[in-house]
C-alpha cells in the first residue's frame, strides 16, 4: 500500500519549504552581530584558556581588525581558514586586521602553549550574511532532507 | 548488467545479507591460530605501555609535551572511536595489555597451553554484578576528572598503573577476564559500539555446537583455554562481550568460528540481550559526546572555567574551585544519569502514545529505542575525535622525538610548529559523519518500531517522537560544529 505521506509531491514541497523556514529560523537565535559599518575594530582579551568574548559573530564582506591584549601570560591568536597567527604577550597589543570573506564558523585557537588546558583554549569567529549563517542552515536543510529521503528508503523496504 | 549487480550488492547491504570471513584467507587463519598471536601483539603494546606509564609519572607536566598524554588522548582515542571499533569490533581488546599480568598469572604460560585450571581463588563473579553498571559508573568517574586527564600527564599515569593493578588483583581473585568483562570503563562504550561494528566473531553452524559434546571454546582444549570473556560462541549473537581473543578459534576442532565482515550496525537490531544498564550506556556515551564537543571544543568561557580544577574564576561569584568543578562533575553526571534520559523517555511515551498500543510496555519501549541513539552517538564521537588529530598532529611528532618533555629531539620531530591539518574543512567533516549517523539511527530506529508493533503504519506513528528527538538531538550537534 502506498503511502500518502511518501506520494504527495504537493505536501513533499510544502515540507522542504517548511525544513528551510525551521533551518533560517534556528540559525537566526543567535547573539547580536558585530558591525554596523562594513569596517570595525574588535578587542579580544586572552586569558588561561579563553577569549573574551568568547564568540564573535560578523557579517561576511566585513572589515574586521581584531586587537588582542593579555591578561595573564603568552598566548596565540590563531584562526582557521583565515592565515592569522598572532603572539599576543603581557603588555603589548597584537593587531590584525582581515575581510571576513568566507562564510561560517571557525575556530579561534592559541598557538603558543600556556598550560594545561592550552589545547582547549578555543574562541569562534562566525562569519554569517545578512545575519544568516548559511552553512548552518545548509547543513540543518540536508539533514532534515538526508532524515526525510531515509524514512522514505526504510519505509519503502518494509 | 553491472548496475543491477551493484543494486544487489547494495540490497544485501541493507538486508544485512553479506558477510565474508576472513579466515578463508590462509594467511590470516594461519597468524590468528598460532599460540604466540595475542602475545606477540600484546607485548609491543606493553612496552608502549610502561613507555607511557613512566612518562606520565615521571616526565614534564606540560599535556601536550608529554607522550602519555598525546599517544593517550589523541592519537589512540583517535583509533580506537574511529577506526578500530566500527571496522574492527573489540580489536583493541586483543592487543589491550592491561590484563596482561593477570592473565599469564592465571595460566602460567605466556604463549603455550597448559592446564585449564587457572592459579588464582578463581571465584565467580557475582551474580548482581553480572552487567555493565560498574563499567558505566567507572566511565562517568573518568568523565568527570576528563580535564585532568587529558591535560596533566601525571593523572594519565596513575591511572593506567592503576588499571594494571586493579586488572591484576581482580584476576587473582575472580575466574578469567572479569576485569575486562565487568569492570574495564574502556569496555563498557566498547562493548556498546561494537554492536555497530563491520567486523563479527560468530559459528558458522549453530546446529554443530549443539550436538558438539567437548565445547573446547568454553571448557578450553589442547590448542585453546575457554572463553576467558564467559561467552559461549556457540549462541553468540552480539559482539558485546566478545573481546576477539581468538582462542575459540584456536580451540574448535571443526573450524567452525568465523571472523565475518559485516554491515554496519547488525547488532543493534539483536533483541534477545536488550537491558537497561545498556540502555543508559547508550544515553551516558551520546550526553558525554555532546557535553565533551561543548566544553573541550566550543569557545564558551563559563564552561571552560567549570571544568577548570585548581583554579578560582574571576567573576567573584563567590564560587571556590572546588564547587566550581562539583557543579561540572554535576554536569556530566545529572545530564548523563538523568536529564537526558527524562527526555528520552517523554519521547518514548509519546511513541506509545501515538502507537495506541497497550501490550507494549513504557520499560520496553525504552530500552528497546535506546538502541537507534548507538550510530548517532558513534558518529558524533568520531566527529569530535576527528579534530584531536587533525588540530593537534605536530604534538604527536614532537613528543616521538621528546617522550619525557624534557628537551630531547631523538629523530628531529620535536621542533616541529604547531600547525593544524585544513583547520577550515573540520566542521563540513563532522557535518558528514554526524548525517551518516542520523541516517543509520533513523534505519535501525524504524526497524526497532517494527519489529515492536509489526503494523508499518502503527510503527511509523510511534516512531514520528523517535525521529523529531534524533533530529533534535543532531541539530544540536550541528550547532556545536558550524552554528
Amino acid at each position: 500500500m502506498k503511502h500518502k505521506i511518501f506520494y504527495n509531491k504537493k505536501l513533499g514541497l510544502i515540507i522542504i519549504i517548511s525544513l528551510l523556514m525551521v533551518s533560517i529560523w534556528i540559525s537566526s537565535l543567535m547573539i547580536p552581530i558585530y558591525g554596523g559599518s562594513d569596517s570595525y575594530t574588535i578587542e579580544v582579551k586572552a586569558r588561561r584558556f579563553a577569549y573574551e568574548p568568547d564568540r564573535i559573530i560578523v557579517n561576511q564582506g566585513d572589515r574586521i581588525t581584531f586587537k588582542v591584549t593579555t591578561l595573564d601570560i603568552t598566548h596565540g591568536f590563531y584562526i582557521d581558514g583565515y592565515d592569522v597567527d598572532l603572539l599576543v604577550e603581557p603588555g603589548k597589543e597584537s593587531v590584525v586586521t582581515i575581510v571576513a570573506d568566507k562564510p561560517g564558523k571557525f575556530k579561534i585557537r592559541c598557538s603558543v602553549t600556556c598550560g594545561y588546558m592550552h589545547p582547549f583554549m578555543v574562541g569562534e569567529l562566525v562569519v554569517v550574511e545578512n545575519g544568516i549563517n548559511i552553512v548552518f542552515v545548509l547543513s540543518i536543510l540536508i539533514a532534515l532532507l538526508t532524515a526525510l529521503v531515509s524514512m522514505y528508503y526504510v519505509w519503502k523496504r518494509w | 548488467m553491472a548496475s543491477s549487480k551493484f543494486r544487489e550488492f547494495l540490497s544485501s547491504l541493507l538486508t544485512h545479507k553479506t558477510k565474508f570471513d576472513v579466515l578463508q584467507i590462509d594467511f590470516i587463519r594461519r597468524i590468528t591460530t598460532h599460540r604466540a598471536f595475542q602475545f606477540s601483539v600484546i607485548f609491543p603494546n606493553l612496552l608502549i605501555f610502561w613507555i607511557i606509564i613512566v612518562a606520565g609519572l615521571f616526565g614534564g607536566p606540560v599535556g601536550n609535551r608529554n607522550i602519555s598524554v598525546i599517544f593517550v588522548w589523541i592519537l589512540w582515542w583517535f583509533a580506537l572511536i574511529s577506526i578500530l571499533v566500527p571496522f574492527a569490533s573489540r580489536i583493541w581488546c586483543t592487543i589491550c595489555p592491561i590484563p596482561f599480568f593477570g592473565e599469564w598469572i592465571q595460566r602460567r604460560s605466556l604463549v603455550t597451553k597448559k592446564n585449564e585450571k587457572l592459579y588464582g581463588l578463581n571465584k565467580r563473579w557475582p551474580r548482581r554484578l553480572d552487567n555493565i553498571w560498574l563499567q558505566n559508573m567507572g566511565f562517568l568517574l573518568i568523565a568527570t576528572f576528563t580535564p585532568l586527564l587529558v591535560t596533566r600527564p601525571v593523572v594519565t599515569g596513575i591511572m593506567l598503573a592503576l588499571l594494571f593493578v586493579v586488572a591484576t588483583i581482580l584476576m587473582l581473585i575472580y575466574a578469567k577476564r572479569v576485569f575486562c568483562r565487568y569492570v574495564c570503563p574502556v569496555g563498557g562504550f566498547l562493548g556498546l559500539f561494537s554492536m555497530f561494528s563491520s567486523l563479527e566473531l560468530r559459528v558458522n553452524d549453530r546446529e554443530l555446537c549443539k550436538k558438539h559434546i567437548t565445547k573446547e571454546c568454553i571448557r578450553g582444549g589442547d590448542n585453546g583455554y575457554g572463553c576467558p570473556w564467559l561467552v559461549y560462541p556457540g549462541t553468540l549473537e552480539r559482539n558485546n562481550f566478545c573481546g576477539l581473543c581468538l582462542e575459540c578459534i584456536k580451540g574448535c576442532p571443526y573450524n567452525n568460528i568465523s571472523l565475518n565482515i559485516r554491515p554496519f550496525g547488525s547488532d543493534i537490531l539483536v533483541k534477545g540481550e536488550r537491558a537497561i544498564d545498556e540502555a543508559w550506556k547508550s544515553f551516558i556515551m551520546f550526553t558525554l559526546a555532546g557535553i565533551y564537543i561543548l566544553v573541550m571544543q566550543g569557545p564558551f568561557i563559563f564552561f571552560k572555567d567549570l571544568a577548570r580544577f585548581f583554579w578560582v574564576p574571576p567573576y567573584g561569584w563567590g564560587f571556590t574551585y572546588v564547587t566550581n568543578y562539583v557543579m561540572y562533575a554535576g554536569l556530566v553526571w545529572i545530564t548523563s544519569l538523568a536529564i537526558v534520559p527524562a527526555i528520552f523517555f517523554v519521547f518514548t511515551a509519546l511513541s506509545k502514545l501515538l502507537s495506541g498500543s497497550k501490550e507494549i510496555s513504557y520499560k520496553k519501549l525504552f530500552i528497546d529505542y535506546s538502541y537507534e541513539l548507538i550510530p548517532l552517538s558513534l558518529m558524533a564521537w568520531i566527529a569530535f575525535s576527528v579534530p584531536l588529530l587533525l588540530v593537534n598532529w605536530s604534538y604527536i611528532a614532537n613528543v616521538i622525538s621528546d617522550p619525557l618533555g624534557w628537551g630531547w629531539n631523538l629523530f628531529g620531530t620535536a621542533e616541529i610548529a604547531w600547525k593544524p591539518l585544513f583547520p577550515e574543512y573540520i566542521p563540513y567533516i563532522q557535518v558528514v559523519l554526524l548525517i551518516i549517523g542520523l541516517v543509520y539511527s533513523i534505519k535501525f530506529g524504524f526497524e526497532i518500531s517494527m519489529e515492536n508493533f509489526r503494523d508499518k503504519s502503527l510503527a511509523l506513528k510511534a516512531f514520528i517522537p523517535q525521529l523529531a528527538f534524533m533530529i533534535l538531538a543532531s541539530i544540536f550537534f550541528l550547532w556545536l560544529f558550524v552554528g
